[in-house]
């Protein structure tokens, strides 16, 4: 895996960047966003299930949410994977 | 009014009809274009220009936006361009060096204050990494230094001299320790990498001194831009921007709370640096202490002036003012073709 990006920062959508960590290191999700207060949790969850769903273990996760809904939020996560993947 | 019919294409590198209509553009946003950027995006209706914004290395540059169509999304489309570009190229970090007043468009978007010098500028970061990230890697590699006092200097030493030396040499006789970081952006006539090679064996006898690479928040292209505000502004924005980033973050990481400089009576930016760390540094706790130069031949000691010795081929005047181990680098038979190109150069960095 190599360093990665899907998504933008325009209204209803997310940018995600990911990054491959060292085996061990897990998962970390930092997430900025214009509501995070209500929908941090969510968006968070969202995240850290997908990942699980696609067996990756140790990386870095960078979100800027503009008020994604979940499918968004599962469509370019899984694009960045991909991304990650085919580079590698 | 919507902007969604709008072409957004980049601007082709010495297309000088296009990029004499986004000077023009953003002359009227008090910016200048510097046609020395990487990428450069146009959004165009109706093949009039509404919107622009460029990449240069990690920094997002010269972002303006038609005033009739903003508050419509046009700063995050633009912005979105340039950062989905620049991942293309591996560049997954961003800063943004803007006016306070637009700074919070930035932050909506994601951006990160670093520091601020009011009323001209602040410096944003954004994406994978940040100023907390370098604070912390600082920290773990001068946590073995002796514990007391501890001095910190930032220096370009291009090359190193006995001047350099004298300063250091001061600094680490009145602390505990002493953390030399050396200017990490090449844009000087040494590489960076020799430069610090120089450090590093010119100061090898102090055990108490610690030399590292001054990473990208020390006097780097972010916190240095060369362009936006006019004039005097420039120079007077640039250093306290830099002054701060250092105050705030740097100093408190190194646990340095004195900074040494060297007296600058040539050097017009560097004077004005000098003075914004005096205006600066101690409201974060950190004394400033200027040692004058040291004089050798009745002339003060400093890397411009080895320069032009070596471009006067005068290599028993250059032995005078650097250690052994900057003369034997600069006599290096390896080493020909840069003094080569320092002899026909007449840059003054």
């Amino acid at each position: 895996m190599k360093t990665a990006q899907a998504g933008t920062l325009e209204s209803s959508d997310i940018m995600i960047t990911l990054s491959p960590q060292e085996p061990g290191d897990g998962v970390k999700i930092d997430i900025d966003s214009n509501v995070l207060h209500q929908y941090g949790e969510a968006i968070q969850a969202v995240i850290a299930s997908t990942l699980a769903e696609a067996g990756v273990k140790d990386v870095w996760v960078k979100a800027v949410d503009r008020g994604a809904l979940d499918y968004t939020i599962k469509a370019r996560l899984l694009t960045a994977l991909d991304r990650a993947r085919r580079a590698a | 009014m919507s902007w969604q019919n709008c072409v957004e294409r980049p601007v082709p590198p010495g297309n000088k009809v296009e990029a004499e209509k986004i000077r023009k553009f953003l002359a009227r946003f008090g910016l200048s274009f510097d046609a020395a950027v990487d990428y450069t995006v146009g959004f165009y209706r109706n093949d009039e220009l509404v919107a622009v914004g460029s990449r240069a290395g990690e920094v997002l540059r010269n972002i303006a936006v038609e005033p009739a169509l903003q508050g419509e999304g046009l700063t995050a489309a633009v912005l979105s361009h340039l950062i989905q570009e620049a991942a293309r190229r591996g560049i997954y970090h961003y800063f943004i060096y803007t006016k306070p007043d637009t700074a919070p468009l930035f932050c909506a978007l994601g951006f990160k204050e670093i520091a601020r010098a009011e009323p001209y500028a602040v410096l944003l970061e954004s994406g994978l990494g940040s100023i907390a990230d370098h604070c912390k890697m600082l920290a773990a590699k001068v946590a073995d230094l002796p514990p007391g006092p501890r001095a910190a200097l930032v220096v370009n030493c291009n090359p190193f001299t006995l001047g350099h030396r004298a300063v250091i040499e001061r600094a680490a006789r009145e602390n505990a320790s002493v953390v030399v970081l050396v200017v990490e952006e090449d844009r000087s006539l040494f590489p960076f990498a020799d430069r610090l090679r120089l450090v590093k064996e010119g100061v090898a006898d102090l055990a108490n001194v610690r030399v590292l690479p001054g990473g990208q928040y020390v006097i780097s292209a972010a916190t240095f831009p060369a362009y936006f505000t006019r004039g005097e502004e420039i120079t007077k924005a640039q250093t306290r921007l830099d002054a701060e980033v250092f105050g705030k973050h740097i100093a408190p990481a190194l646990g340095a709370t004195r900074r040494y400089v060297g007296s600058e009576p040539y050097c017009a930016v560097t004077a004005s640096y000098n003075e914004a760390m005096k205006t600066v540094l101690p409201e974060y706790g950190v004394e400033v202490v200027v040692m004058p130069r040291v004089e050798v031949d009745s002339a003060s000691v400093s890397a411009s002036r080895v320069r032009e010795l070596i471009r006067l081929d005068d290599w028993d005047a250059i032995a005078r003012l650097v250690p052994e181990t900057t003369c034997r680098y600069l006599r290096s038979p390896e080493n020909s073709a840069l003094i080569e190109r320092i002899k026909a150069s007449q840059s003054r960095h």
